[in-house]
């Protein structure tokens, strides 16, 4: 089990090899579902032998539905701490399944672009990915694995509540639809309040992406054998609403996550097509904000793109929020067409290899944050001084 | 409404008790409430001290005592941890404290009523699993109860009626 959570190092997903020949404002899409099982008590209230019950019966569904042919579920007690963040930096596990106690664990689809979250905050936490702005596809995607399931296990639903959830916020629909922005130029234009109002008529919230695993997880987590000082700032992780945030301002990388608020009242592809739309709102503001930075001051934008490369291919110490920030700059350039369109690969892998448990994975060894920041600066030197 | 009591006069307080979780609501007059009143603070001598004190009208501290010691039949939350967390124990608790949910789930959603898809519910199987529910709500009362031989019984009930359900599930597939 431990090694096929080690084989997927050299397997990128396939969701962030889609928007490759693109240069896009949004980096990917994402969908998350809240499920529960009718006849036990959620997460929070079972037993241990409730919640062993609960995972049974998933495998047992996802066996009957041919699931486990094209993924594996791997359960959390037989993964080191290093494998159990390296998948939640892949976004295929959440931070309540990190911090839940007892039998609990993950299926990941073969391609990694479909996660099944089972005893975090609620028994089940469908989850699918796609690179770019394909929020459709992605809820089609997820729509197709809950009506699956749906088949074989019976899900808590109440008439007028719809599907019933732990928290008073995801009951209804269970529907998370999230967007990841890139928004350089509406920082650098101080336009971040507009792009934040935008959705809030449309109960849609912008947030910041922050790393670590936040502060209401952080007790939980620090609790464990694991060190917090190895963890912190080192992660973009996720929670079942689909992203770690903290406000606009507190962004790292100039990465925003735009998610739905609330599941009664509206239909899944009324949040869906709402979410898409302001996403595509906000995009088109980024593009036009970076036009007007390009003609006002293009000189600018090429000096922050050519430092952030040369930095990239000679430092030898790299925080992950500096390298979050390098990648930004550059993909800024890329958009602007001050840097070649073919480094983008390199920038969407990057994000994701650059993480703390990517890094301990490929050097084989626990390491500490210097050690972190020097595997980190030897990977981009050895991507950028290529180019 | 008529008080549930004398079944005289107008009923004017709502009166609960709460033994074991479970609540019992009356539509009282002021007349009975006050026989209750004096029934419960009864041989304590404390009360001797109360008039000198303002007190808050006898719905209010019902109401209080209703809202902290309100408990779900099925898993035992109580309704005030609900409220302060957002976070609810079991899908009884949406139905056993409906009308108290109102408010939170109004404040987070556009509108009460879930517009999306619907489940299909498999009859047999939803039988079933309602049988299995009431045994494991039975096996928490025999544990609180420390009995732990017919824990034991029924954990081994439990895990049958489970397996058959799986089979059953595997079957329907």
């Amino acid at each position: 089990m431990a090694t096929a959570v080690e084989t997927m190092l050299t397997r990128s997903p396939r969701w962030f090899q889609e928007e490759t020949a693109q240069v896009s404002g949004v980096l990917f899409s994402q969908c998350t579902l809240s499920r529960n099982l009718s006849d036990f008590p959620f997460p929070l209230r079972c037993t241990e032998d409730e919640k062993q019950a609960v995972v049974d019966r998933v495998v047992s569904a996802l066996d009957s539905v041919n699931l486990l042919s094209s993924g594996t579920f791997y359960s959390l007690a037989d993964l080191d701490p290093v494998q159990i963040r390296f998948l939640a930096e892949r976004r295929l596990l959440t931070t309540e399944l990190i911090t839940a106690t007892g039998p609990r664990g993950v299926y990941v689809s073969d391609d990694q672009s479909l996660s099944i979250v089972v005893n975090g905050d609620d028994h089940l936490a469908l989850r699918a990915l796609k690179g770019g702005a394909q929020l459709q596809d992605a809820w089609a995607r997820l729509d197709a694995l809950d009506n699956s399931l749906g088949s074989s296990l019976d899900f808590a639903f109440h008439d007028e509540r719809g599907y019933l959830t732990s928290s008073l916020d995801q009951v209804g629909t269970g529907l998370k639809a999230g967007v990841v922005l890139h928004l350089p130029a509406t920082v650098t234009a101080n336009r971040l309040n507009e792009a934040a109002s935008s959705g809030s008529d449309e109960r849609l919230t912008l947030g910041g992406l922050i790393a670590g695993i936040g502060l209401k997880a952080h007790a939980a987590y620090s609790a464990e054998a694991e060190g917090v000082e190895r963890i912190r700032e080192q992660s973009l992780l996720t929670n079942t609403t689909g992203a770690l945030c903290g406000s606009p301002g507190a962004a790292l990388g100039e990465l925003f996550y735009l998610v739905n608020r609330g599941g009664l009242g509206q239909s899944e592809d009324e949040i869906v097509f709402q979410v898409g739309h302001i996403a595509a709102t906000i995009e088109q503001a980024e593009q036009q904000a970076l036009a007007l930075l390009v003609s006002e001051n293009v000189c600018a934008v090429q000096d922050r793109a050519g430092r952030a490369l040369g930095m990239a291919a000679g430092a030898y110490l790299l925080s992950f929020s500096e390298a979050l920030s390098l990648l930004s700059s550059i993909r800024c350039g890329v958009a602007a067409g001050t840097v070649a369109p073919d480094s983008m690969p390199d920038l969407n892998e990057l994000t994701i290899s650059s993480q703390g448990a990517h890094l301990e994975i490929a050097s084989e060894q626990r390491c500490d944050a210097l050690t972190l920041n020097q595997r980190r600066a030897d990977l981009f030197r050895d991507r950028f001084a290529r180019k | 409404m008529l008080c549930q009591k004398c079944h005289k006069n107008l009923a004017s307080v709502r009166y609960a008790e709460v033994v074991d979780g479970e609540v019992t609501e009356q539509q009282l007059c002021s007349d009975c409430m006050a026989v209750y009143e004096h029934d419960a603070t009864a041989g304590f001598e404390l009360a001797a001290a109360a008039p000198t004190m303002r007190r808050p009208s006898a719905e209010r501290v019902v109401r209080d005592v209703v809202r902290s010691e309100r408990k779900c039949v099925g898993c035992g939350r109580l309704l005030n941890a609900i409220l302060e967390e957002g976070r609810v124990g079991c899908p009884a608790c949406y139905t056993h404290f409906a009308e108290a949910l109102s408010v939170p789930l109004a404040e987070r959603h556009r509108s009460l009523r879930h517009k999306g898809k619907v489940v299909q519910h498999d009859d047999t199987r939803a039988q079933l699993r309602a049988g299995l529910q009431n045994k494991r709500n039975l096996l928490r009362s025999v544990l609180r109860a420390e009995d732990y031989e017919e824990a034991a019984r029924l954990r081994d009930e439990i895990r049958n009626l489970e397996q058959g359900l799986m089979l059953s599930e595997s079957g329907a597939d």
